[in-house]
């Protein structure tokens, strides 16, 4: 704990809180609905604070759903009901305001969507839409340094986002996430549209980023799963069959469907 | 195969030319009878020398041949003009014939370049060139006859001293007092110049781009980013309408508004805002001179539909995940407007601009009923006046008096010149602004 503390004091941002700890993430009997067809099915998790959890499961299981759930996102849907609660830190988030919300719940989407500005701008973004005081150059350097880009594009800072490769723009989503210090990062299949290289280098951010943040993947790789998460929960028709340890669901599963989804009998 | 191909091309180019020159004057007309016959001919043998030499005849040259025939019938069948009580003038023949020539010497000009190429998929592809390339050559070449003219006529008459001083003269309504009595003054030159006319078209398109841009640019935001899906509808069809009302609807709007400013306002400011300060109405109703700030208003009408519409499709253009993007990061609504949205719709909403200051320089539908000769300066409360109106006064004269038509009358090709140059200046300026900021903004 120590050491994490001692890396987040880098960071150069002078916020409300500087030295926060990452928040755990609870979900209880959470119920979700698209118009009448429901999602997610009493769904009982705790996302252990400052770990890696994926959620892996077939397509279509609601995985997606869970974690757009977990920073609002689904409301942009219309037609979306929760029920049920999710707790931040034993904060409920459905009562929170949801931009403060997003503050501490950082995001990051299947396909890269940098922002149509330069690379600096784009990691500066929300720290300007949130208003909060820092160094600025401090933090895009930080902020890179982190996501694994500051050697390739400490020089070229002002050119646009759009002209990097598609692995940076992914790695540059990470890296602007994390400039406004959030307690949780969702990722979304980040890998999916990289190249084997790319994957290689975003997975050894996450990797780094462990203990700092508590981490939630969704992923449909079960080798990325295996090598990153430290815990891994199950989904299966807007169930969760199985939650745990990553090295003993992939050994030992409990349940007989998340055998078969591991082994690749059931997609 | 080839000779018939390349006689087949020369009489379908002899063809095409002449229906050129019949539809470029309006009397000419050189033998289209026997044209169309030899076009048949050449058609014929185009075909049958097509399956002599075993490549694939096309059955519709056959059609196009009995076509031309038909036609060169029709042609000697008609008299030299056509009129009668449904339609209301007279037509020449010539107009009828080039529409038969254009219309035959295009496909045949296809076919013989098909066989001159050989008659591969290819050729194909490049005989069909000519259904388009013709079209765009005709509209291309009035543009630049109108283009030439303009600058031929107007370019050489062009000094310093018409552009630097205002066009003034002592028209018969004004009077002057001579020893204790009255004297009407006949129509006396002062000056000729175009500089208030330049300066109020700059002003009409200042104001109306200032007046519209905000309310553009407001509706487009509010559609886009506030407006229930039914209330969108509703604003968005209203827009449209807006832009269908011709702009001689806003012009009564406009004269009843003059006239009640004359009946009911008078002396105070409104009336000097409404009808401009030189407006002299003696007790009757004149076509009156309205000022700078209303035209700029009844302008805008015309514009703001026009930047509502590219403000919204730029919005929409924005990927929808980028914005999910902002709002993930915690960003508000007002701030990813403000700092992502709008920046990215710039470009278009640069476009929408140009072509509304072009609307506000070249229109005449809103103020060429109630603009004036702009003797009286230029400010936003003073009478309107502008280019535009100044080349229709020159054609077509006005009420008042015709001293601007008869010393401003040879500067009319000047005028239009300059306002080309100035909408082209415009549009070129737009360009470039347009091209750094989407590069700036979308990284292209």
């Amino acid at each position: 704990m120590i050491a994490t503390d001692v890396s987040r004091t880098h960071l150069p941002v002078t916020g409300v809180k500087t030295c926060r700890k990452p928040g755990g993430i609870e979900l209880k009997g959470l119920d979700v609905f698209y118009g009448q067809k429901q999602i997610l099915k009493g769904i009982d998790l705790v996302f252990p604070p400052s770990k890696v959890t994926a959620i892996i499961g077939p397509s279509g299981c609601g995985k997606t759903t869970l974690l757009r759930c977990i920073n609002r996102l689904n409301e942009l849907a219309p037609g979306c009901k929760v029920k049920g609660q999710i707790l931040l830190d034993g904060e409920d988030i459905l009562k929170m305001d949801p931009m403060l919300l997003r503050q501490r719940v950082g995001m990051v989407f299947q396909k890269p969507n940098p922002f149509p500005k330069s690379i600096k701008e784009n990691v500066l973004y929300g720290v300007k839409a949130i208003k909060k005081k820092c160094d600025y150059d401090a933090t895009v350097k930080s902020c890179l340094e982190k996501a694994a880009l500051w050697d390739e594009l400490k020089d070229r800072l002002h050119d646009s986002a759009f002209a990097l490769s598609i692995g940076q723009q992914q790695r540059l989503c990470i890296a602007r996430s994390l400039a406004i210090v959030p307690e949780v990062i969702l990722l979304d299949e980040p890998a999916s549209s990289l190249d084997p290289i790319s994957i290689m280098t975003l997975e050894a951010s996450i990797m780094d980023m462990k203990g700092e943040y508590t981490q939630i993947i969704v992923t449909h790789n079960m080798n990325e799963a295996l090598k990153i998460s430290d815990y891994v929960a199950f989904l299966y028709a807007g169930r969760l069959i199985e939650f745990g340890e990553t090295k003993k669901i992939f050994t030992h599963p409990s349940q007989q469907e998340t055998h078969d989804y591991i082994t690749g009998k059931v997609y | 195969m080839k000779i018939a191909s390349i006689v087949a091309l020369i009489v379908s180019f002899f063809a095409l030319g002449l229906g050129c020159l019949s539809l470029a004057r309006n009397t000419f007309e050189a033998y289209p009878v026997p044209v169309l016959l030899i076009l048949s001919v050449a058609l014929l043998v185009l075909y049958f020398s097509a399956r002599v030499s075993h490549l694939e005849a096309k059955r519709s040259i056959i059609i196009f041949a009995i076509l031309s025939v038909a036609s060169a019938i029709i042609l000697r069948m008609l008299p030299i003009y056509l009129h009668g009580f449904s339609i209301n003038g007279l037509i020449h023949r010539s107009m009828i014939s080039a529409l038969f020539l254009l219309t035959l010497s295009v496909p045949a000009v296809c076919y013989s370049l098909f066989y001159l190429l050989g008659a591969t998929p290819g050729a194909y592809d490049i005989s069909r060139y000519p259904l388009f390339l013709v079209p765009i050559g005709l509209v291309l070449t009035a543009y630049g006859l109108i283009l030439f003219r303009i600058i031929v006529n107007g370019a050489p008459l062009l000094n310093w001293s018409l552009i630097a001083h205002p066009f003034q003269d002592q028209s018969w309504q004004s009077e002057i007092w001579q020893n204790g009595w009255p004297v009407w003054v006949p129509n006396t030159l002062l000056q000729i110049g175009i500089r208030n006319h330049i300066l109020g078209t700059l002003l009409l398109m200042a104001l109306s781009s200032l007046i519209s841009l905000p309310i553009g640019i407001g509706v487009g935001v509010f559609v886009h980013e506030y407006a229930g899906p039914k209330m969108a509808e509703v604003i968005k069809f209203s827009t449209t309408a807006l832009r269908a009302i011709s702009g001689i609807v806003l012009v009564v709007i406009l004269l009843n508004l003059t006239r009640f400013a004359s009946n009911h306002l008078h002396g105070t400011i409104f009336e000097k805002i409404i009808k401009g300060f030189g407006y002299y109405s003696g007790g009757s109703l004149v076509l009156g001179n309205s000022s700078f700030l209303i035209a700029s208003i009844f302008i805008s009408l015309l514009i703001i539909p026009i930047i509502a519409r590219v403000t919204e499709e730029g919005l929409n253009s924005m990927p929808r995940d980028i914005v999910e993007g902002s709002v993930a990061m915690g960003a508000s609504k007002e701030h990813t407007l403000l700092r992502l949205l709008l920046p990215w719709s710039f470009p278009n909403i640069i476009t929408g601009l140009v072509l509304g200051c072009a609307e506000a320089a070249g229109t005449l539908t809103v103020i060429f009923l109630v603009a004036g000769n702009g003797q009286l300066g230029v400010n936003p409360l003073s009478e309107t006046t502008s280019l535009a109106y100044l080349i229709y006064d020159c054609q077509f004269g006005n009420q008042l008096g015709d001293t601007v038509q008869r010393y401003m009358g040879p500067y009319q090709f000047t005028a239009a010149f300059v306002l080309l140059a100035i909408t082209i200046g415009l549009t070129v300026i737009a360009l470039i602004m347009k091209n750094k900021i989407a590069k700036r903004y979308k990284g292209a």
